[in-house]
């Protein structure tokens, strides 16, 4: 059965080809990703790397989107239950779902087109950032948390486009030294964060719509940056009053020319 | 080093690209909005006496599954006085010139891309003369940087094509892929 793409055909005409090409990975497919590869699957797209190394378990069943019961049960792998979403709606997708640490696949991940970071720390955010940057691809991140206070607790959370030439996560104090070393101090300490699903789906649906802006934008404020805050309490989503200042200044801490594998050898690849 | 100014249809079979022992090759081409927008305004403005301007993109590379991720990092055009009076050409250009570019691979590790503008809308194709020209020069490069792949590339105002070259002896194979990373983003599927 073909695809009717109707209903989105206020889009620009190649959409449907546009999607059909690029190739999207998912790194972190649980809260946040598993909404991500849903929602990409049901806009069209057909390439896909997805990555997390851990299978489903039974916290997990609060917010992954197309995990089952069985699933948390059986410990089904989160990369197959996205490959399996995916399929469901796009049977002649192309998924290479890989169930292990996104480092140890760069292979499959330097020729995506966007990457999207589902990720809980802070250090494999910049982690991701870094590599997208010197591959030149388009990082989108979402990120949430529940911030307790003494008698209340607030919902709070990101999503962050992150482009070539743009603001990084830096420029945004999304990453800074501070945060990097607060996250240190906490590491092992802390117990699960909360994760609910109606944040993650209003930050994952948010950055599907910033991806679709910048792959077939329809609408003519096209930009490689943004940084949104989400506010929870309020059902909030607003630009950042820190991106503002972020555009002021060019990123000092990425340089356009720092691309590509400086060990590269293409007498090795040739004789492969 | 010479190129035409009239393109005329490649040869049946070229979009093909594999290693030594015939494995075959994607090849995919990335290049940043701001570069592509600084080259096609260097390519545009009018020379003294050339038809057209021409100039080198220096790029980077990465082993990809099944193939190279080769990303233009920057641009070197060719200085006014380096062209050659040739009206039966586009655009020629001397050895300093070529010089200049040997020296930017050797300098920076960079993979040498020769780049030209085609000034109509859709995909450019490589006329006779720029296919025969640039397998006199390109095969150079691989003396000083034999580690990373040289090529051509044709920017038409809206559109690309681009040839790699995976060793000196090597036929040159065209890029399946080209992506202009920026917003919006261009992806173009080469189908030639």
């Amino acid at each position: 059965m073909k695809r009717d793409f109707s209903r989105q055909s206020f889009l620009p005409a190649n959409s449907e080809a546009m999607l059909a090409s690029i190739k999207v990975g998912v790194i972190g497919l649980c809260g946040g990703g598993s909404h991500i590869v849903q929602q990409l699957a049901h806009v069209g797209v057909l390439n896909y790397v997805v990555l997390d190394p851990d299978g489903m378990d039974k916290s997990n069943l609060n917010r992954l989107v197309g995990g089952t019961h069985e699933d948390a049960s059986t410990g089904s792998l989160k990369a197959n239950i996205s490959q399996r979403v995916i399929l469901g709606v796009n049977p002649h997708a192309s998924v290479e779902y890989i169930s292990g640490k996104w480092q140890d696949a760069q292979l499959s991940l330097r020729d995506c087109t966007v990457i999207f970071g589902c990720v809980d720390s802070i250090v494999e955010r910049e982690q991701i950032e870094r590599f997208c940057r010197r591959f030149l691809v388009h990082y989108i991140d979402i990120g949430m948390d529940v911030l307790r206070f003494e008698d209340s607790c607030r919902i709070v959370g990101q999503v962050a486009m992150s482009s070539p030439g743009w603001c990084c996560l830096r420029c945004m104090a999304i990453v800074t030294d501070e945060t990097l070393k607060q996250e240190a101090q906490r590491y092992g300490a802390a117990g699960p964060k909360p994760q609910v699903v109606w944040p993650n789906g209003v930050l994952a649906s948010t950055a599907i719509g910033l991806f679709m802006q910048l792959v077939c934008p329809w609408h003519k404020a096209s930009s490689g940056f943004a940084y949104l805050e989400y506010n929870g309490n309020d059902s909030t989503v607003r630009p950042s009053p820190r991106a503002e200042y972020a555009m002021l200044i060019p990123c000092q801490h990425y340089h356009t020319a720092d691309i590509g594998d400086p060990f590269f050898d293409l007498t090795l690849l040739a004789a492969a | 080093m010479v190129l035409a100014r009239h393109p005329a249809k490649p040869p049946p079979g070229a979009n093909t690209c594999s290693t030594p022992k015939g494995t075959k090759m994607k090849l995919m081409f990335k290049m940043h909005w701001a570069l592509r927008r600084a080259i096609l305004e260097d390519l545009q403005r009018p020379h003294e006496f050339a038809f057209e301007r021409v100039g080198f993109i220096a790029c980077h590379a990465a082993e990809i599954k099944g193939g190279m991720l080769i990303l233009a990092a920057s641009y070197q055009g060719v200085a006014d006085e380096n062209y050659l009076r040739d009206k039966s050409v586009g655009a020629k250009i001397n050895g300093a010139a070529l010089r200049a570019a040997l020296q930017t691979s050797l300098d920076h590790e960079a993979g040498m891309f020769h780049v030209h503008l085609h000034e109509h809308m859709g995909q450019p194709i490589p006329s006779a003369t720029d296919r025969r020209e640039s397998r006199k020069f390109i095969p150079d490069f691989f003396n000083v940087t034999p580690n990373l792949p040289h090529g051509t590339v044709i920017l038409s105002e809206d559109n690309a094509v681009g040839h790699c070259w995976l060793g000196s002896a090597s036929e040159p194979a065209i890029f399946n892929q080209i992506i202009f990373c920026g917003a919006p983003l261009q992806l173009i599927d080469v189908r030639i």
